[in-house]
């Protein structure tokens, strides 16, 4: 078996995403020894692609692109599997000017159904000309594009069997480079729309925050479709030549000690992960015989968290435990960002560790303040993570309700402004709108600032996070107004915060029937529906008819309704004996 | 499990399956062949991996990814087990 790329080029200088399109990005890349390498779920490398090679097999899989009719422009669905195939199709894209869009791959038992109705939303949505799948998924996209008039539904074999066309194309810098639905519920997806200068204004400045340079290596079991996978840990890493050792998301579900393995073994220095991909490491450790983890960490530089709101017990639980390898707490980056603005907005200084802020429950739920509190056990504070300092070039605005600049230690509505912003939802003027409006994205989360540091407390709006994962709660209120008995209108869903920064998936349901055998019935029938068809365990409270609160346009009041739940407005009804 | 249906399973990875699917089970539920994964035992998409790894450790065989979908029970993952078994160990 070959050896995985080095860490450092030799005779090819570092440059930080200074270049105008993605394809020149590869073009210089494939001038040095650096690339990507690929390891099973035991830690060993099954899959070396140096970026020479991806950039030669990217241009040769352009060609039938183009041979099989896609033109510059066209939408190319892809499978999103953590293999070298993906890489040479999404880049084979880019060499043609087509627009990648990279898919998910099913994670759990059951749920077929679910899981094809999801990609067909996003292939129609995007308007894919061609989908390219591994094999094993062929039967599931298969049904997914059944009665679709594609140009070609296969694997990158069958791509690479097409005829050749003459000549490429590529995509100029205010072209779209692909479009990333790791944003938007699965019932009603929306595309993020990524220019080129997008993402080259992003991936600099998050390269320049963490300090990237000579010596640096990245390890990443993060999906590629998911954005910290896409930008951070693919796109990130590819334009500033940067080589990464990749180990499956599902194999680090199963194996999550590898991902320490390969960073001990190949002395990896930036990694990141949500909160319960640390949670599941201490945890898996926790319950193997083993006494000491025989790793050697102390090369992890930046041990970064994101894509959730951040636990620092469970942090904490991560340092205890692997201390004794090297690892320090010190290490640490909190970070935050979101699709829409290609993916980092913040991230804190390496090397610094998490800045911790506790502060009253009753000033930041009444008066929107973080006012700090002695954190001595009592409940009366919350902890927060402070999430770093903003990007260069780029600005954050904290605002009140009426679009007023907020002062230090006031909670307002986070608001992003500056290069990285996306072009907007791929052909959804109207959601656009909805959340650019002169420029500044309105990110939909809540936040403060401490001097210069950004604290994000939660999100205005509705998507939940549970597990890393992201669920929309119009697929959930969707699924239960469907079931017999049910109404438009019947359900809301939200999650509510809990201590610890985890957050409770709770729906709340209009129920009609006063038997409370047939309620016990209707609630037991719901969670299940919505854990089969959204795949998410959820705490269902029924409430009376015509309790929840609607808009003046008649839409349901999601926030409204969870403020009055939490306040005790809205009244459950009485739980059965 | 009575009144099991012919499918082929072999009994030896039905076995293995309940042992392994018994520590990761957290509710009351007694298992059996129409038990479902998500529905009756509550699993959720990180449990599942988490199982699969401790039934490739017992079964020593490597799961792919795209045999999931199509497993609700317990009996069906009995079955699917006994494919990748034989296919792997002959």
């Amino acid at each position: 078996m070959s050896s995985p790329t080095p860490t450092d080029n030799i005779n090819l200088s570092k440059r930080l995403a200074d270049f105008p399109t993605l394809p020149d990005a590869l073009d210089y890349a494939a001038q040095g020894e650096t690339g990507f390498n690929f390891y099973s779920s035991r830690g060993d490398l099954e899959h070396v692609l140096p970026f020479a090679k991806l950039s030669a097999r990217a241009k040769a899989a352009a060609l039938n692109l183009v041979g099989g009719g896609v033109v510059p422009g066209d939408r190319v669905a892809l499978l999103a599997e953590t293999a070298p195939a993906f890489l040479v199709a999404f880049f084979a894209c880019q060499y043609a000017g087509a627009i990648p869009v990279p898919m998910p791959t099913p994670v759990a038992f059951g749920r077929r159904d679910a899981y094809v109705d999801q990609i067909r939303n996003q292939i129609t949505s995007s308007g894919s000309r061609m989908v390219i799948t591994p094999e094993g998924f062929l039967p599931f996209v298969e049904d997914a594009t059944n009665g679709l008039d594609l140009l070609l539904i296969g694997t990158l074999n069958d791509l690479t069997a097409l005829p050749k066309g003459d000549s490429l194309k590529s995509g100029g810098p205010d072209d779209l480079c692909y479009l990333q639905y790791s944003s938007g519920s699965t019932r009603f997806p929306k595309g993020v729309a990524v220019s080129h200068t997008n993402l080259m204004v992003n991936c600099a400045a998050m390269n320049k925050a963490v300090g990237n340079a000579s010596g640096e290596r990245a390890v990443s079991w993060l999906p590629f479709y998911h954005d910290m996978g896409l930008v951070g840990f693919m796109l990130g890493c590819l334009t500033s030549q940067t080589t990464v050792d990749y180990l499956s998301t599902e194999d680090f579900a199963r194996r999550p000690l590898t991902w320490l393995r390969l960073i001990s073994d190949n002395k990896g220095t930036m990694s990141y992960g949500p909160s319960f991909g640390y949670e599941l490491c201490s945890r898996r450790f926790a319950s193997s015989s083993a006494t000491a983890p025989d790793l050697d960490l102390s090369s992890w530089r930046v041990a970064g968290i994101g894509g959730e709101m951040i636990k620092p017990l469970v942090m904490r639980g991560f340092d205890d435990v692997f201390r004794p390898c090297g690892f320090s707490n010190r290490s640490f980056n909190a970070s935050y960002g979101l699709a829409e603005c290609v993916l980092g907005v913040s991230f804190s200084t390496p090397g610094t560790g998490m800045i911790l802020d506790h502060i009253s429950k009753q000033e930041l739920g009444d008066n929107h303040r973080a006012i700090p509190v002695e954190d001595d056990g009592s409940g009366v504070g919350r902890t927060f993570v402070a999430c770093g300092r903003i990007i260069a070039g780029h600005t954050v605005e904290i605002r009140d309700e009426y679009g007023r600049a907020m002062a230090e230690r006031e909670i307002g509505r986070v608001f992003f402004d500056g290069p990285s912003v996306m072009r907007g939802y791929y052909g959804d003027q109207e959601a656009t709108d909805a959340c650019i409006h002169d420029g500044w994205l309105d990110t939909g989360d809540l936040g403060y600032f401490i001097g210069d540091e950004l604290v994000i407390v939660g999100r205005s709006k509705d998507m939940m996070i549970v597990n890393g994962r992201n669920y929309w709660p119009q697929d959930i209120e969707w699924t239960v107004e469907r079931m017999e008995g049910m109404r438009s209108g019947d359900a809301a869903a939200f999650t509510l915060e809990q201590d610890d920064g985890g957050e409770k998936p709770t729906i709340l349901v209009q129920c009609r029937p006063s038997a409370a055998d047939v309620r016990d019935a209707i609630a037991a029938e719901v969670r299940a529906r919505v854990q089969d068809q959204v795949g998410l365990a959820c705490d269902v409270i029924l409430v009376p008819p015509r309790t929840l609160p609607k808009t003046s346009s008649g839409k349901l009041a999601r926030g409204k309704a969870k403020a009055s739940f939490l306040t005790g407005d809205l009244q459950p009804l009485a739980p059965s004996a | 499990m009575s009144a099991e249906p012919s499918d082929g399973a072999s009994p030896d990875v039905r076995a293995a399956v309940l042992e392994v699917l018994q520590t990761f089970n957290k509710t009351d539920v007694i298992l059996k062949h129409g038990t479902r994964f998500t529905e009756d035992l509550n699993f959720d998409s990180l449990l599942v991996m988490e199982f699969i790894a401790a039934l490739e450790d017992r079964l020593d065989i490597s799961v792919p990814l795209n045999v999931l979908p199509d497993i609700e029970t317990v009996g069906q993952l009995v079955v699917a087990a006994t494919e990748i078994v034989r296919e792997e160990h002959g």
